[in-house]
């Protein structure tokens, strides 16, 4: 215990070098706690101010040829930095502390950002000219052109819908790595001029029919091509600057050091990388523009153990031309760079996402296309890198399956054992299966990484270029069902009218309620996130990202417009677990003892069990609760998970694929406490809703974490993208040896139970309590908060104390 | 069928025998070891725990009984050696104050739930462990649990202080592949330590049997040097079938459980035993035995 408590406060930058222990002390964090982002951050206006000045000027030119040029200028003028001790260079702007902001895509972020004093005062006059041009320019606001009265009412106001993609819109924006490092972009600009030239050819050829298609074609591969110019021009711009500032170095060894990153900027991502440190270099600032200069896209790096592996390969085992330790230095370099990135959010998703700034997550593991295991040396060098330099982002997901390469798992189960919060687990053999189910071929399926916090996506395909995601409380749907439709918060219809509940005849009418508030909710928001894939397709195309993959250069396509693979899209559901212990309750008391009324439970949630204690008391415990492999709630689980299943499937994209369930709830699960009303399974008003996807609510699984993996694996997890499963466990249960296999054995039952994805933590709530009372004494401590990870000293009180109350698993 | 009273099912223990464990605690024990943490144990009645703080004075309780239940206050009285008398109480306490102290279990459905985790089991060279209360204090329903759990090819371990008759020891032999023998005292008639030693030392006798030794370090009961020095003599004459030997601290976790059913607990107000103590404990052990079998208690601090 002693030994295991040190190293989970102490043992944080053990193994990391000088430099990047340095590095890690001047790293400026972008994360948000109590919805502010550390003092001195401030709103970058020089990127906004450039994108804005070349788009007035472009006004005429086609959107695609416009984002090429826009991001050309941007690039060629943004200020730049190379800072103390770095081996990987690049920023979003040469301050540390500048958030880059996309008035573009919405503009109330930097309204709002004046209003909370993010904005320098310099800066305020041009800030509010920027408001002025986009206002009514954005898609946020063509989306809105589009909605009814009544509608718009709805979604800008209904708590039930949350929806940062047409708010925020944020997107995932990933390139396809092998793609990109086989041919670089010199090989891609000369098979773009062939294109283009072939195009011309066919215009010739007077063909009538095809000519609106040719013409687009021909924007789009001369966009691409002065996209990957503009990128030129910015490795460039940092070339110049390392080979500059090591002719002014007076520390020698500094000096050299500048000079080969400088030979480094020279080729990066022109042609295969001829270096594991180059190949780094490039997979970094490829990341870099696509999602904080670009565009606002923070999501996954997608299978980094696999395209970084042939340049580790070639530089550490076959050449030796550097140490293993020198690998991981640079691995750690490039986690702290991910590190630092964030961007300007708006209020809502500052609250929401507590913690973390941005959620990029590397995959690591799984398979090979032919099924063999595909973990490597670099997986684990990886995962130590991650456990020596500790960091809140990017977060690791291991794809898991049962011929893992032992040492990868092992380090995988250390790294989880060291507190970090992270990896967590997605099942392979899940993730397959689901995306076969969904019409993906079998090697597509297999090279899948993960993509946001939870789902999977084929990476060799343009489907990892949008976030294609809306997040919706399931919760409310119940709400609803109880109040005819209306909030019992604002008294306003959110849904269909329903009948009185207290006519409810049987279960089975509950049950259809339920549903068809549920449905109208989610119908509702596809809708308005297909009216803004609507505008993304045509005012939002990227020639860059469209560049590194296979697809546009043969079809002359923009990847943001084009699907590889259909059924992309997922509804994240917040507080499905509450939806299924509160029908357990009904079904039980109500329709089966007949103890209570329709009518007890409607006064319980409309006056929030105020004076019903024992009632309350006994919902919660005397009726069985999910997550206890309970045969009668887990039944409950099963036909809520699959209605809400057969509801999403039901809806469509704009290119004709269904949507799907994704049960997770981020921290939203907190920030949601006060837009769900009290519920018939206990919760009050301005609690929060259960954590998780199908992990049991707060403090109601009393049976140990095997009893929770069966009840999971009740549900189907095939249909959806992914049901989130958090579980604490005591750090003494992987102590040692013993604790290593016992942690292998659980992943492999977790396996064998079809669950689709798990994360564990396993900090001592003894040494959380402790970091309450002295802060100050664990500054780097971090805990996982479904999906990502935070700091633990900086979260609120109530945020520690919901994670404090969720059950460990003990003995 | 066989079934019992458990009071606890633990399915993912790493701390009673090798590997991943399913114990379960059966209710019932003829010993009445003055520092017994799991004092729901040692009756083979149902009973029930009362945590009052968890009252919310609803009154449920008391109507519940019948009229001539004397009692107003709340929560109500329980008497535990009438325990049934109160079951309608327990029933209608809606919160987890009145709570039963066990719940019936047949051997096929421990069987069955066991099934369900064999991976665990299997992998992690784990199996059953049953643990009490004492195994042999309810012979007939842990012999049954133990055979059919071979028959379902887990490995089997019997928690026990082994102070019984050698013939309702013998009877275990072929379902049971490890013994966890709780050694208290080296000469304590109440608590039958006459057995324990003899039966000890017939088994170490018996080939391939296994045997882990675990003995509580109690304060002013076995804390002392005279009494390590015998039990260690006498472990190191029983030879190699004895694999472990674990010191496990005295600690005051029992006494919440004390308050809850009612009575009153010996070791009321005693602490922790220091460190200290066991680090002199380990020294005088380590003379005398091998020292890779010898391991200080390892506990999940927050259970
Ligand atoms: S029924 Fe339970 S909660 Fe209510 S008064 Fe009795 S003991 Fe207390």
């Amino acid at each position: 215990m002693e030994t295991l408590e040190k190293k989970t406060i102490e043992d944080q930058i053990i193994g990391c070098s000088e430099r990047v222990q340095k590095l890690k002390r001047n790293l400026v964090s972008k994360a948000c706690y109590n919805g502010k982002y550390e003092d001195g951050i401030r709103v970058d206006i020089d990127r906004a101010k450039l994108f804005t000045d070349a788009y007035q000027d472009l006004l005429s030119e086609e959107p695609v040829i416009r984002r090429a040029k826009v991001l050309k200028h941007v690039l060629s003028n943004i200020p730049i930095a190379i800072l103390n001790d770095e081996l990987i260079v690049g920023n979003p702007h040469a301050d540390p502390h500048a958030l880059p902001v996309f008035p573009e895509i919405n503009v109330n972020l930097l309204t709002e950002a004046i209003a909370d004093g993010y904005v320098p005062e310099n800066d305020r006059q041009t800030a509010e000219d920027i408001v002025k041009f986009w206002t009514g320019r954005t898609i946020a606001s063509k989306v809105a052109e589009n909605m009814s009265e009544q509608t718009r009412e709805i979604v800008n106001t209904a708590s039930s819908f949350i929806s940062f993609t047409w708010k925020d819109g944020i997107q995932h924006c990933v390139p396809n790595w092998d793609y990109t490092f086989e041919n670089g972009t010199q090989n891609i600009r000369a098979k773009l001029q062939e294109k283009i030239t072939e195009v011309f050819n066919e215009i010739d050829k007077g063909n009538s029919l095809q000519l609106s298609d040719l013409i687009n074609k021909r924007y789009q591969y001369e966009a691409m091509l002065i996209s990957l110019e503009a990128l030129e021009i910015f490795t460039g711009r940092f070339c110049r600057l390392a080979s500059d500032m090591a002719l002014q170095e007076p520390d020698h060894n500094r000096a050299e050091e500048l000079l080969k990153i400088s030979t480094v900027l020279s080729k990066v991502l022109k042609n295969r990388p001829e270096s594991f440190h180059e190949a780094c270099q490039g997979f970094y600032f490829l990341h870099l523009i696509l999602n904080c200069i670009d565009s606002a896209a923070f999501g996954s790096l997608c299978r980094i153990d696999q395209c970084l592996w042939p340049f580790y390969e070639k530089d550490v085992i076959i050449e030796k031309n550097i140490t293993r330790f020198e690998a991981q230095e640079l691995i750690e370099c490039l986690i702290l760079k991910v590190e630092a990135l964030g961007g300007f959010f708006s209020r809502q998703r500052r609250l929401h996402f507590e913690g973390n700034g941005a959620l990029p997550i590397w995959t690591l593991g799984g398979v090979n296309i032919d099924g063999s295991d595909a973990c490597n040396e670099l997986t684990d060098t990886v995962l130590q890198a991650a456990r020596s330099v500790r960091c809140n982002q990017p977060t690791i997901s291991v794809l898991y399956h049962k011929n893992m390469r032992e040492s990868s798992l092992v380090e995988a189960i250390k790294t989880v054992r060291s507190g970090l919060g992270y990896p967590s687990f997605t099942n392979l053999n899940w993730a397959v299966a689901s995306l076969m189910r969904q019409g993906m071929p079998i090697e597509a399926a297999r090279n899948a990484g993960v993509v946001g916090c939870v789902s999977v996506c084929p990476v060799d395909s343009c489907n990892t270029t949008k976030r294609l995601a809306l997040t919706i409380i399931a919760a409310k749907s119940m709400e609803l069902a109880l109040n005819e439709g209306k909030c019992l918060i604002t008294g306003k219809l959110l849904g269909p009218e329903e009948k009185p509940a207290t006519t409810f005849q049987s279960y089975d009418e509950l049950f259809e309620a339920v549903k068809k508030q549920y449905a109208f909710t989610v119908k509702t928001s596809v809708n308005v996130r297909n009216l803004s894939r609507h505008y993304e397709k045509l005012y939002r195309p990227n020639p860059l990202a469209s560049s590194f993959h296979r697809t546009p250069l043969e079809k002359g396509v923009d990847a943001v417009a084009y699907e590889d693979y259909p059924n992309n899209y997922w509804l994240n559901l917040v507080g499905a677990v509450n939806v299924i212990n509160s029908l357990t309750v009904l079904k039980k008391l109500v329709f089966e003892e007949k103890k209570y009324t329709m009518a007890d439970f409607i006064h319980a949630v409309k006056t929030n069990w105020e004076g019903m204690e024992s009632f309350r008391q006994e919902v919660i415990h005397k009726v069985p609760k999910y997550g206890n492999d309970d045969p009668y709630v887990d039944k409950v689980a099963y036909d809520v998970i699959k209605m809400f299943s057969d509801v999403a499937e039901n809806t469509y994209d704009i290119n004709g694929g269904y949507w799907s369930v994704l049960a997770q709830s981020v921290s939203i699960y907190q920030s949601t406490a006060k837009m769900t009303g009290a519920l018939p399974d206990g919760k009050l008003f301005g609690f929060p809703l259960a954590d998780g996807g199908i992990s049991p609510d707060h403090g109601t699984d009393n049976n140990g974490i095997f009893s929770v993996l069966s009840s999971g694996s009740k549900v189907d997890h095939i249909r959806t993208k992914g049901l989130l499963l958090n579980q604490w466990i005591a750090p003494e249960m992987l102590e040692g040896e013993q604790g290593i296999e016992w942690m292998k054995a659980l992943m492999e039952m977790w396996s064998d139970k079809g669950l689709s994805q798990a994360q564990f933590n396993v900090v001592d709530p003894k040494i959380l309590r402790a970091a309450q009372v002295n802060p100050e004494k664990y500054p780097h401590l971090t805990v996982r908060v479904s999906g990502y990870t935070a700091n633990w000293v900086k979260l609120t009180r109530d945020l520690q104390e919901m994670i404090l109350a969720r059950t460990v698993q003990v003995n | 069928m066989q079934k019992c009273l458990i009071t606890k099912i633990v399915k993912d223990s790493i701390l009673d025998g090798p590997g991943c464990r399913y114990v379960t605690f059966v209710k019932g024990c003829n010993l009445n070891c003055p520092w017994c943490h799991n004092p729901e144990t040692k009756s083979s009645k149902q009973e029930v725990f009362t945590y009052s703080r968890f009252c919310i004075h609803c009154g449920n309780c008391v109507n519940a009984l019948s009229a001539d239940a004397q009692l107003e206050v709340t929560p109500v009285e329980i008497d535990n050696s009438n325990s049934e008398q109160y079951f309608n109480a327990v029933e209608a306490c809606p919160t987890k104050t009145l709570e039963y102290a066990s719940s019936e279990y047949s051997t096929d459905e421990i069987i069955d739930d066991m099934r369900k985790y064999s991976i665990m089991y299997s992998k992690t060279k784990g199996g059953l462990t049953i643990s009490g209360g004492d195994p042999l204090f309810v012979a007939d329903f842990s012999f049954e649990l133990f055979t059919k759990a071979k028959a379902a090819g887990f490995h089997t371990a019997a928690d026990t202080a082994l102070s019984f008759k050698w013939d309702i020891v013998e009877k275990f032999l072929p379902v049971v592949d490890m013994w966890l023998i709780d050694l208290k005292h080296i000469d304590d008639n109440n608590l039958k330590t006459d057995l324990t030693i003899a039966n000890l030392l017939k088994l170490a006798n018996i080939s391939g049997s296994k045997i882990w030794i675990r003995i509580p370090i109690v304060p002013g009961y076995n804390d002392n040097e005279a009494i390590w020095e015998a039990m260690a003599t006498l472990l190191n004459d029983a030879g190699n079938a004895i694999e472990q030997v674990s010191l496990l601290p005295f600690h005051p976790f029992g006494t919440a459980k004390y308050e809850a059913l009612r009575i009153d607990y010996p070791f009321s107000g005693v602490k922790h035993l220091d460190d200290s103590v066991i680090d002199n404990a380990t020294e005088i052990f380590s003379k005398h035995l091998r020292p890779e079998i010898l391991t200080k208690g390892r506990r999940i601090l927050h259970g």
